[in-house]
């Protein structure tokens, strides 16, 4: 099975050589897809330094955006799995073997990695207890899906999937997270989550995101 | 002739002036036809309003509001706060168009490098 990873990235340039080096010890330049977002700095460069597929966003559209098209890239590539995967060095390459097994053995369409589940990643005690645990408890209460993690940026997704979820994604910013697990839920797809390690750095969103997220999300209801 | 009649005369004709555009528009499609009639009543609303504006204070009177002057700005600022809603998803609909553009031409110009390189 083609598996491809899509790295949505928005001045990364610190951490992005580090990603696609890990990433390519176990897979090959043409399996990695990052979307350059509009970046001020030379997150595009380092990425077409390493050979990778690099798709550049001509305006900054945000992160939901980048993931669509970084999907739609890696479909029109015919993949077979989709994996999402951050740029700053917060996931374990690794992990990608796990993430992928559900799909590749037919027992899911969608692989959501949670941080909540047997794994110790260390979080920040505000993140955890002031952001994440009351999102997660948001998340439960609109969507009904029992979900132990929200936002976490590494899932995988099989194709049929995919082209479900992205094409009509309509959210770009953060609260596109959101948009995909609604979107699991309106297509009855089989999800199952596996526990991912997190590294803790000065990256990831902090409870301003948290709040812009709650208001796009308000705002799409209202007008759609 | 008094001048609040020459203003009546202004304001009529302004509206018929409007009239013809919004009529003009709908025959050429460029305006829905919801949209048209909304538009159309807004401004003959306009003109009754200048001719009879009496009518006004019955009408707010029997509202409880008091004056009809009151009633004319509270409905403008509902029609205003209903425009800018409108303005509102109008632009987030321009914005999701705008990030559709700006996908297909990421894609496209990626895969042309590809081309390139093989």
């Amino acid at each position: 099975m083609k598996i491809i990873i899509v790295i949505p990235a928005w001045n990364e340039a610190r951490h992005l050589g580090g990603v696609i080096d890990d990433l390519l010890v176990y897979y090959s330049a043409k399996s990695i897809i990052v979307v350059d977002d509009c970046s001020s700095d030379e997150t595009g460069q380092i990425a077409r330094n390493k050979g990778v597929i690099v798709v550049p966003h001509l305006i900054n559209r945000g992160y939901g955006a980048a993931l669509r098209t970084g999907t739609l890239a890696a479909i029109e590539q015919g993949a077979d799995i989709i994996v999402h995967f951050d740029g700053d060095g917060q996931f374990l390459v690794s992990e990608i073997a796990e993430m992928v097994k559900p799909i590749q053995t037919g027992q899911s369409e969608v692989v959501l990695g949670s941080r909540f589940l047997t794994k110790i990643s260390d979080i920040p005690f505000f993140k955890k207890w002031f952001i994440q645990r009351p999102a997660i408890l948001i998340h439960r209460l609109l969507l009904g899906l029992p979900l132990t993690d929200t936002h976490n940026g590494f899932k995988a997704f099989g194709r049929a999937a995919a082209i479900k979820i992205f094409p009509n994604l309509q959210q770009e910013r953060y609260a596109g997270a959101t948009e995909v697990l609604q979107a699991i839920k309106q297509y009855h797809l089989v999800w199952a989550e596996v526990a991912v390690t997190v590294k803790y750095g000065e990256f990831g969103q902090g409870f301003g995101d948290g709040l812009k997220i709650l208001k796009d999300l308000v705002w799409r209801f209202f007008i759609k | 002739m008094s001048k609040y009649f020459i203003f009546q005369l202004i304001i009529t004709i302004l509206a018929a002036l409007v009239w013809v555009k919004i009529l003009y528009r709908l025959m050429k499609r460029q305006l829905s036809w919801a949209k048209g009639w909304w538009w159309l009543a807004a401004w003959l609303m306009v003109v009754v309003v200048f001719w009879w504006p009496g009518l006004t204070s019955w009408l707010a009177f029997n509202l409880g509001i008091g004056r009809g002057a009151d009633l004319i700005v509270y409905i403008a600022i509902l029609v205003l706060f209903y425009l800018l809603f409108r303005v509102y998803v109008r632009l987030d609909q321009q914005q999701r168009e705008i990030g559709k553009i700006i996908s297909h031409l990421a894609i496209k110009e990626s895969f042309d490098d590809l081309k390139k390189q093989s």
